[in-house]
């Protein structure tokens, strides 16, 4: 008998700051929305084992999207985008997945991101509190500065497309399974040239939360900050310091953990995410109870 | 910790990830312990020597460099946090892989796995030769 994945994929058309964009997204499962960001210069691929888990999809809806340039979302066809270096930055993401919820009519979904989703997690906390019931950053801190002389080499012609996957293999914990560290550096293979970089020009430079994060009212959105063991990137110190200027925020340590815990180790991240998604989905049924 | 150079050789050309991704590669790199400076050799992808007797007079495109220590954790069998990568242990706990970035950066693939190689080769595994 043949094997099929609960998972669907489908294209909706979202205008993002006038621009139109075909935007490729894959869902499973009904209940809460969750809505899952991937990495920089990755696609919703990471995202495939939590798609597939029947205990999780009985209890949520949860959509994955490839953002714009990333995966099976194309550049924009209206735009001459090969005129410009591709950057991403904090704007266009907020205003994408506002887009994103709004098209599907999601009611308060949970926004859950890791790596550069992660530090959007706090940056929705900040600035849409009201559209969101909560959100759950992986991997999350107020910023990641320190680190931009890296960046010209990850764009760079005589620097080939294997060097991302293999950065992104030493953020993996050595306690993960080998064959799930492979696929979640392969999928880096497979990037666009100039994507990851200009992810990071976000995740690196964009992205500071260091005078604001202060201002997040978790009366108003739950806020979950998780921190793997081995990421050098964006270590425990850092998801802690971001965790400590939030009052009300749960912090987690993901002990023998890597950066991408959803597709490096997925069993044991289904094990520590489904108790938070529970949690979390409690927040919008509170606001409905007391609405 | 010794390094023994003859099965460094054997072990670096056995292991089918570094060769593949070590293709086309032409250079010099030092690894440096507390007691060890090996000089490895690569043609075309081949290691042909790791010259034990290295001085200050070679060059060398780059270096991996650290302590006993250092390597001690680099090399254990499940590595304490930020002792995973070379990269990492540069950051968090003064390992120094430096010189030629732009080369360092082109073989990352290939330099990543010699920490996998030198582990084995320290632990005295047998190398599929």
């Amino acid at each position: 008998m043949n094997r099929f994945a609960g998972v669907t994929g489908r294209y909706v058309y979202l205008t993002v700051q006038g621009v139109e964009y075909r935007v490729y997204f894959e869902e499973a499962g009904s209940g809460t929305p969750v809505v899952l960001q991937h990495t920089a210069g990755c696609d919703n691929r990471q995202w495939r084992h939590l798609m597939e888990d029947t205990e999780l999809a009985g209890q949520f809806r949860l959509i994955a999207a490839d953002l714009p340039y990333h995966g099976k979302s194309l550049p924009p066809a209206g735009e001459q985008w090969w005129t410009t270096e591709y950057t991403l930055t904090e704007e266009f993401l907020l205003a994408f997945h506002v887009a994103l919820a709004d098209a599907l009519e999601l009611e308060r979904p949970i926004y859950m991101g890791c790596s550069m989703g992660g530090h959007l997690a706090a940056d929705i906390a900040l600035n849409h509190p009201g559209r969101y019931r909560a959100v759950v950053g992986i991997e999350a801190a107020l910023h990641s500065h320190g680190m931009e002389r890296i960046l010209p080499w990850l764009y760079h012609p005589e620097i080939g497309n294997d060097t991302k996957p293999a950065i992104m293999f030493t953020l993996c914990s050595p306690e993960s399974p080998e064959r799930f560290v492979r696929e979640t550096a392969w999928v880096y293979s497979q990037g666009a040239p100039p994507v990851f970089k200009g992810d990071l020009e976000y995740y690196m430079v964009g992205h500071d939360l260091t005078d604001t994060a202060r201002n997040i009212d978790t009366s108003a959105i739950g806020v979950w900050i998780l921190s793997a063991e081995y990421d050098w990137s964006a270590p425990p110190t850092a998801g802690a310091q971001l965790a400590a200027e939030v009052e009300g925020s749960h912090f987690l340590p993901m002990p023998g953990m890597g950066h991408f815990p959803m597709s490096e180790n997925p069993e044991r991240f289904r094990e520590i995410i489904l108790p938070i998604l529970r949690e979390a989905a409690l927040l919008g049924q509170e606001a409905v109870v007391s609405g | 910790m010794e390094i023994n150079e003859d099965r460094l050789r054997e072990a670096l050309n056995a292991d089918p990830e570094f060769r593949l991704q070590a293709r086309f590669w032409n250079t010099q790199f030092r690894v440096v312990t507390d007691t060890q400076n090996l000089l490895v050799r690569l043609v075309d992808g081949e290691v042909v020597t790791v010259d034990t007797a290295a001085t200050p007079f070679d060059t060398w495109d780059f270096q991996l460099a650290g302590t006993d220590e250092h390597w001690g954790a680099l090399l254990a069998p499940v590595p304490p946090p930020f002792y995973q990568d070379y990269y990492a242990a540069m950051l968090y706990h003064g390992f120094r892989i430096e010189g030629n970035m732009k080369m360092i950066m082109a073989y990352y693939p290939a330099i990543r796995r010699t920490r996998e190689v030198l582990a084995q080769v320290v632990a005295g595994q047998e190398v599929a030769i």
